[in-house]
């Protein structure tokens, strides 16, 4: 289903928390929406869901306007950031609560029920957890009961408030890799709110970035990183460094540095190597340059030649790859 | 040094055990154990005559049915105002909040004047329950009215924390997932409160039956008809028959008892409910 937002904005008392929002949903699309905390990501999905009502503006789900339809008509998928299990519910009885209290006219036979709730328990591999309460769960867990539960009713659209930060890092890597192939499979359009950048880069299509109640840039993952539109974009997505010299002012990422230890060739500034931390793949290299007093930060891979006799304290040389002049 | 240190904190604990004990015995025990030696003093057959007889029966059946009305209307206006005030925000709500705890500061007979001030002969709404010949003053309405009153904030107040506490997230899952108000109430919200409630209504219960003040000053003291247990109690003690006051006290004692039971099996019930809720 396509999802179409116009000049939406939305007021909490004085406080404009969404400011004409536009923006496009493709059907089948995995969208990120990305920003810091307090930027309105988290108050455009409960307005898409419909737990929010907009002050102004519309949402179309496929050319129909939904923006005064009941949330009950929306049939919209939704996983909370901390689940919102039934606690008094098993498993089972939590994954087939949507399709329980139907009306009766449209209500499956209890068989047909159980079947699909089952059907639902294996896809979220939790076959042998059927009749557990929710807090004799994992995090990982409920967060798959919670998908299977808003899966039950056939959603239209899948709505995913911050899945994964609670999460410890290892199940939350798991756990993105198997909804990002989930979602290849039954090619549900879906949108997910996360303050994480790195979770947004891997598994969403297309990445919305917000902050301040505005949308500051909507891409695919590789046109953002290639292209910020701004400087809000370009400092959210990752560690940068500032350096000027004189009249000529450098922002880059750690990784868009060349360093020597020879001395001075053009373009190289000359800096003092204060720490050195191997990372793994990585060596992150803490320099101080001569002519600054704040320090800026390089990555190199762990294979870069000479990088074993460098040491703290020693010179080296230093020039920024991507000159991005503000 | 270990056992020096403990055998002053053995000392410690002994002597502090003691004084409890000794102010326990003296405050509830002994008063509770004079109610049962009193009561029982004249023998189990005049404890059983005061307490067949018909006065102090149609005090029982009066008691009875003001716990029961008000605790009924109690709940239902008590998980009323819990679920506005939790669920919803609206302008007023912390002056409503103050509010419902006001039967606790108020002077119970300062309600009973209030109530015969605002339905009495002086009132003006008199005339107006004349014509549909509405008694409230010195009849049962009236006592079930301030039973009411000083009960209110025991149901609101035993839900308001815990449904703060848990938030509204499985209600708005709920509504999600199709359900409509009144499958949310009964299927989501009623299960995850239902200890709470009764924890509530135990409360209720025990103050409605024991309410002596606002009552005693609306219900004009008809023998056989406006008298509940603690009036009835009050009576047979004015007329110097301190056995059968005793006697009526430990009927309503053994009620309050039962209440006491039921009261402490529901808060075991909470705190593992809430306990499993924090893992």
């Amino acid at each position: 289903m396509n999802i179409h937002i116009k000049e939406l904005n939305k007021y909490f008392n004085q406080f404009h928390v969404l400011q004409n929002i536009n923006l496009d949903i493709r059907k089948g699309e995995l969208i990120a929406l990305l920003g810091p905390s307090g930027c309105g990501k988290t108050s455009l999905l409960r307005i898409i869901a419909g737990l929010e009502q907009p002050s102004s503006g519309q949402i179309f789900f496929n050319d129909q306007d939904i923006s005064n339809k009941d949330i009950r008509e929306r049939r919209i998928g939704y996983m909370f950031q901390h689940f919102a299990l039934f606690r008094h519910m098993t498993v089972l009885e939590n994954i087939s609560f949507g399709l329980r209290i139907k009306p009766r006219k449209e209500r499956p036979s209890a068989s047909d029920i159980l079947a699909k709730s089952k059907h639902l328990l294996d896809m979220v591999q939790l076959s042998n957890l059927a009749d557990r309460y929710p807090d004799e769960l994992s995090g990982g867990q409920k967060q798959r009961v919670a998908l299977a539960r808003a899966m039950a009713i056939d959603p239209s659209v899948l709505l995913l408030d911050e899945p994964f930060s609670a999460l410890d890092t290892k199940v939350r890597r798991e756990l993105r890799q198997w909804l990002s192939n989930l979602h290849h499979e039954i090619q549900l359009t879906s949108v997910f709110v996360t303050h994480d950048q790195e979770e947004a880069m891997e598994i969403a299509d297309r990445v919305v970035i917000m902050n301040k109640g505005v949308i500051e840039q909507i891409g695919s993952p590789k046109e953002i990183l290639d292209t910020p539109k701004n400087d809000f974009v370009y400092h959210f997505l990752g560690e940068t460094n500032h350096f000027s010299v004189g009249e000529q002012n450098f922002t880059f990422r750690p990784h868009e540095v060349i360093l020597s230890i020879h001395t001075e060739k053009v373009g190289y500034f000359e800096a003092t190597a204060i720490d050195i931390r191997p990372l793994g793949a990585v060596t992150k290299i803490v320099l101080k340059p001569k002519d600054s007093d704040y320090p800026i930060e390089a990555q190199v891979p762990n294979t870069t030649r000479n990088l074993s006799s460098l040491n703290k304290g020693d010179k080296v040389y230093f020039r920024p790859i991507m000159d991005f002049e503000i | 040094m270990t056992p020096i240190i403990h055998k002053q904190t053995t000392l410690k604990r002994s002597l502090l055990l003691t004084l409890t004990w000794l102010v326990f015995g003296v405050i509830f025990l002994a008063p509770l154990s004079i109610i049962l030696i009193e009561g029982l003093s004249k023998g189990l057959g005049f404890f059983w005559h005061t307490f067949a007889n018909p006065v102090a029966l149609s005090a029982l059946k009066l008691t009875l049915f003001a716990t029961i009305v008000s605790v009924i209307l109690n709940v239902i206006f008590g998980v009323m105002a819990a679920w506005c005030i939790t669920k919803y925000e609206f302008v007023g709500k912390s002056l409503l909040t103050t509010l419902i705890d006001l039967p606790f500061s108020i002077s119970p007979i300062i309600v009973g004047l209030i109530y015969t001030l605002l339905y009495g002969s002086q009132s003006i709404l008199y005339p107006f329950l004349m014509e549909y010949n509405l008694q409230v003053i010195y009849a049962v309405p009236g006592i079930v009215l301030a039973t009411i009153f000083v009960t209110f904030p025991f149901v609101a107040r035993s839900l308001i924390s815990l449904m703060q506490e848990q938030g509204n997230t499985e209600e708005e899952a709920a509504r999600l997932l199709g359900a409509n108000g009144w499958q949310i109430f009964w299927l989501v919200t009623f299960p995850n409160i239902r200890w709470a409630l009764l924890h509530g209504v135990t409360m209720c219960t025990a103050r409605a039956m024991g309410e002596f003040g606002a009552v005693s000053i609306i219900s004009g003291h008809i023998e056989g008809l406006t008298n509940t247990l603690p009036l009835q109690i009050e009576i047979l003690y004015n007329e110097y028959n301190a056995t059968a006051a005793f006697s009526i006290s430990i009927i309503l004692l053994i009620m309050a008892m039962i209440i006491l039971f039921v009261r402490q099996w529901c808060e075991r019930k909470i705190t593992h409910v809430t306990s499993d809720a924090e893992q």
